[in-house]
């Protein structure tokens, strides 16, 4: 038999991250999140910041050498700024990688299918009808971002059907039309609104720079739920692979798994979008980039791209705060300038997929 | 016994009935053959079988009703091979068997030991073990043909469907995929259901064929009594010679008209 299978204890795996992706990954985070803490105008010693963090821990002493206005600036302002930074990043990047597996697309980015368009003028016109709103103990923000994030995304998928086309291309250019139209009803309504206009627009051009601890915990258990979510469906995003039809003969129940998916996604975004406003093709960059270098399974795909993701995000925030210091770029800016190239050369290697 | 059988079948795509009470039986260790022009039903007949289509009319598995079953415990009795498989590019011959064990598999749950194991057994019974960590798009039409029948073997359901196995490949591919099945059917007394549209390849290898037009069955039964000039003229509007080969088989050979 021509066989080079062994057959007994040593059977091949099915497919999942090996240790050293997930060290290189959780390396990559941990160094972007230590630059995003030591870089600023106020520079701090690294040896003081680790054992500043360490005197944090619960039952830990560890004498440092910060000043009150020094541990202020770690604990209240780059902290919470590298945590913000690396849930959003990772949210936006396995979200990407859930659509372009949901839509079988290699180009699928929240961004691009008006999701993050959708949730922001969700947010918008919760941040201009009912400021500060809350439903019972829960802030109203995310939960009118994840709503628009659901028409964006429903509107775009209706719109690229009609358009009775299914290739990759339809698809998106649905969610641009649909990003536009959602866009100028926001843009729209913050003008009619000019007195919350400043606040509006700098959240818009994506920015986690004045945000801080509630933030983080506003976003945290509807980016936790969704990153969880995607999680548990990474094995039958494999399935998917092969197609509406056969993923059915095998016994999934394909539009199950995809409304599912797809709200996880949308949720996920909404939260990114909710705290840090619209900032594009991380979805995009971070999980073709894993799978250029990991393959084709999103069992490899979303747990690195939750690393990877994480570490793009703090290291573009680095470099937007950092580059014409003081002054401060949005980092949706700073995404845009590496993403849109890199969704040109995505572009160019989705013709060959399909 | 009976392994398959269906019950005035019908099926409507946009309020076209594109199978109009279809009833059959196929026994169990046996090979019906579908044969019928393009459009006479024969796909969709098989996606009625897998579920993929909404049918009305009853399909029973071994005497089980497919509406009272999971879709997951049909598609543990049911593989299916689609007629152009999808295999996408980059992903491992071993990773797309595996694909075969998902009815096995809970919702959130992934492949234990004995999956695998399935997967290795399939590959090394079709001689693929070599291929294993190769990409699919890497492979050859006949490699990747017999690929899409380790998955589907993978399922390991008692009942195979095969939409034109053989349409992309040459002749001595033909012969080793349909021996394949040939063999499995016999070793593991699976029950196979094919369209081809290959006549003379369909009245080797099955035992019996239900001849499709227009969404009906036209004829069935023993390959020589379905396979006839008139039966060929008429639904196919082809003119053909039957060759009697000897040892009960027959060959179906295109005539010329003109000239």
């Amino acid at each position: 038999m021509n066989s080079n299978l062994v057959v007994g204890p040593d059977l091949p795996r099915a497919a999942r991250p090996r240790w050293g992706q997930v060290a290189a990954g959780l390396s990559v985070l941990l160094a972007a999140g230590l630059a995003g803490l030591l870089i600023g105008p106020a520079g701090l010693d690294v040896n003081d910041v680790l054992r500043a963090l360490g005197d944090g821990l619960p039952f830990l002493d560890v004498s440092h050498g910060l000043t009150e206005t020094q541990l202020d600036i770690l604990w209240q302002l780059r902290l919470p700024r590298v945590v913000l930074g690396a849930i959003v990043g990772a949210t936006l990047a396995i979200s990407g990688a859930a659509y372009q597996g949901v839509f079988r697309n290699p180009l699928a980015d929240p961004y691009l299918l008006g999701v993050a368009a959708g949730a922001g003028f969700g947010a918008t016109l919760a941040f201009v009808l009912a400021p500060g709103a809350a439903v019972g103990p829960v802030a109203l923000l995310p939960i009118a971002a994840f709503a628009g994030s659901l028409v964006g995304v429903g509107l775009t998928y209706g719109v690229g059907r009609t358009l009775g086309d299914r290739s990759n291309a339809a698809l998106i250019l649905a969610g641009v039309a649909v990003a536009s139209f959602l866009t100028a009803l926001q843009t729209f309504i913050q003008q009619r609104n000019t007195d919350t206009l400043r606040e509006v627009y700098s959240w818009i051009l994506g920015s986690i720079s004045t945000l801080g601890w509630s933030e983080v915990l506003l976003a945290l258990p509807y980016a936790g739920l969704a990153a969880i979510v995607i999680f548990l469906h990474r094995r039958l995003l494999d399935v998917l692979a092969i197609g509406e039809e056969e993923s059915r003969s095998l016994g999934v129940s394909t539009g199950r798994v995809r409304a599912t998916v797809v709200v996880a996604a949308s949720l996920g975004t909404a939260a990114a979008v909710a705290v840090s406003g619209l900032i594009g093709f991380v979805g995009i960059i971070v999980p073709h980039a894993v799978r250029l270098l990991t393959g084709w399974s999103y069992r490899v795909i979303i747990p690195l791209s939750a690393l990877f993701g994480g570490a793009f995000l703090v290291a573009a925030d680095l470099v937007a705060r950092s580059v014409m210091s003081p002054a401060e770029l949005p980092i949706g800016v700073v995404t845009a300038f590496l993403g849109a190239p890199f969704f040109a050369v995505v572009m160019r290697s989705a013709r060959r997929m399909r | 016994m009976t392994a398959l059988s269906l019950r005035d079948l019908r099926v409507r795509y946009n309020g076209t009935e594109v199978l109009k009470g279809i009833d059959l039986e196929v026994d169990r260790g046996g090979w019906l053959g579908l044969v019928g022009p393009n459009g006479s039903g024969k796909t969709t007949l098989l996606r009625a079988v897998v579920g993929t289509v909404k049918i009305r009319g009853e399909v029973e598995i071994g005497g089980r009703n497919v509406a009272a079953m999971s879709s997951a415990e049909r598609s543990r009795a049911i593989a299916a091979v689609a007629q152009r498989p999808n295999l996408p590019v980059d992903m491992t011959v071993f990773d797309y068997v595996l694909l075969g064990r998902t009815p096995h598999i809970s919702y959130f749950g992934v492949e234990g030991k004995a999956d695998l194991q399935v997967v290795v057994d399939v590959l090394e019974r079709l001689e693929l073990g070599a291929l294993s960590f190769r990409t699919l798009g890497s492979l050859s039409g006949g490699e990747s043909q017999q690929v899409a029948l380790a998955r589907s073997l993978a399922q390991r359901a008692p009942i195979l469907l095969l939409d034109e196995p053989t349409s992309a490949l040459d002749v001595g591919h033909q012969q080793q995929v349909l021996e394949l099945v040939d063999e499995l059917r016999r070793e593991e007394s699976l029950t196979v259901v094919s369209a081809l549209h290959d006549l003379t390849l369909a009245a080797q290898y099955c035992d019996r064929l239900v001849l499709l037009g227009g969404g009906e069955i036209r004829a069935a039964g023993d390959p020589r009594e379905v396979l006839t000039v008139e039966n060929i003229r008429g639904l196919y509007g082809a003119s053909v010679r039957i060759i009697e080969l000897g040892g009960g088989e027959v060959a179906v050979v295109p005539q010329r008209t003109g000239a």
